[in-house]
């Protein structure tokens, strides 16, 4: 599948995807984008340039903690992972997005 | 205790986060790097990539730099928030806790800016730190007379192999009455060389 242009993204999208590809454990940020883009099927592509401040915005407001670790190619990167606080964000944020996806499904549903 | 000096590193030893993200994004391009030239690229080809894959650089520092600032100015903001609703809430505490405040930053301003002024500043004349009072006191405890009498003064000049000179001052209220109202007049009576 062609993958989207970053503004379809809808506004704090990213923050969730961010939250639940880290809770399946520590990751640094190319491991991130990496799997959101395989988990996708390339259809989302997230930019360095939303990536990184998204992830330093959730490690400020306590949902991620970072840590600097070794990774598979043997070099110091920053490790990201969640936090309890960000865990219960992440099922609050998880129930939104199903109430806002099936709200928008049952709209496109009646109004063929 | 492992967790004691993890504080202690955390508090003191806290790496600079513009280093750190530099740090971060190195990373992020070197590993872009090292699957281009997985792929079987050329090093220096496969860097060119990899710089242009992750995008500007400064702008992505400039934008997590924002971040980190917007996150203090909602923390400064949120706390004084808490404060002013701490402060609504239990007005008479508040009121007590600000009236001690008052009182004690004026009267510790008060006090010191007598100390000040009669200890720590130096006299506003010239050579102030030559400048001494000298007062006489009756050994047998008798009522004790501060006004020396002008005669005394000169035998002290007489006798006087320590100061420069000895001068004094004596002073008066007196009432001038020479206009429609009286009127008080303070006249001091010096000895020469008062004003050297």
């Amino acid at each position: 599948m062609a993958p989207l242009e970053k503004a379809d993204l809808l506004q704090g999208t990213l923050d969730l995807l961010i939250l639940k590809v880290v809770a399946l454990g520590p990751v640094h940020g190319y491991g991130i984008s990496q799997r959101i883009r395989q988990i996708s099927e390339e259809v989302l592509q997230v930019q360095q340039g939303s990536l990184y401040p998204a992830l330093h915005r959730l490690e400020k407001r306590g949902w991620l903690a970072a840590d600097w670790g070794e990774s598979e190619n043997g070099r110091q990167a920053k490790f990201y992972r969640l936090s309890a606080k960000g865990r219960k964000q992440l099922v609050a944020e998880t129930e939104t997005w199903d109430r806002l996806s099936r709200a928008v499904a049952n709209i496109l549903q009646t109004a063929q | 205790m492992d967790w004691v000096t993890r504080i202690l590193r955390k508090l003191f030893r806290r790496e600079d986060p513009e280093t750190a993200f530099e740090r971060e994004i190195a990373f992020h391009v070197e590993t872009l790097m090292d699957t281009y030239i997985a792929q079987g690229m050329a090093p220096a080809e496969a860097r060119r990539k990899a710089l242009i894959e992750f995008g500007g650089r400064e702008q992505v520092k400039q934008t997590v730099r924002e971040v980190h600032v917007s996150a203090l100015a909602e923390a400064v903001a949120s706390n004084l928030r808490a404060a002013l609703r701490f402060l609504r809430k239990s007005p008479t505490f508040s009121f007590a806790v600000i009236l001690t405040l008052a009182l004690g930053i004026g009267a510790n301003s008060a006090v010191f800016s007598a100390i000040d002024t009669i200890i720590i500043r130096p006299l506003p004349f010239p050579n102030g730190d030559q400048l001494v009072a000298i007062y006489q006191h009756d050994s047998k405890g008798r009522d004790a007379n501060r006004f020396v009498a002008p005669v005394r003064l000169e035998d002290w000049n007489r006798m006087n192999s320590t100061f420069q000179a000895i001068s004094g001052y004596y002073k008066d209220d007196l009432s001038e009455i020479s206009g429609p109202l009286p009127e008080k007049v303070t006249e001091a009576l010096l000895r020469r060389g008062f004003f050297r």
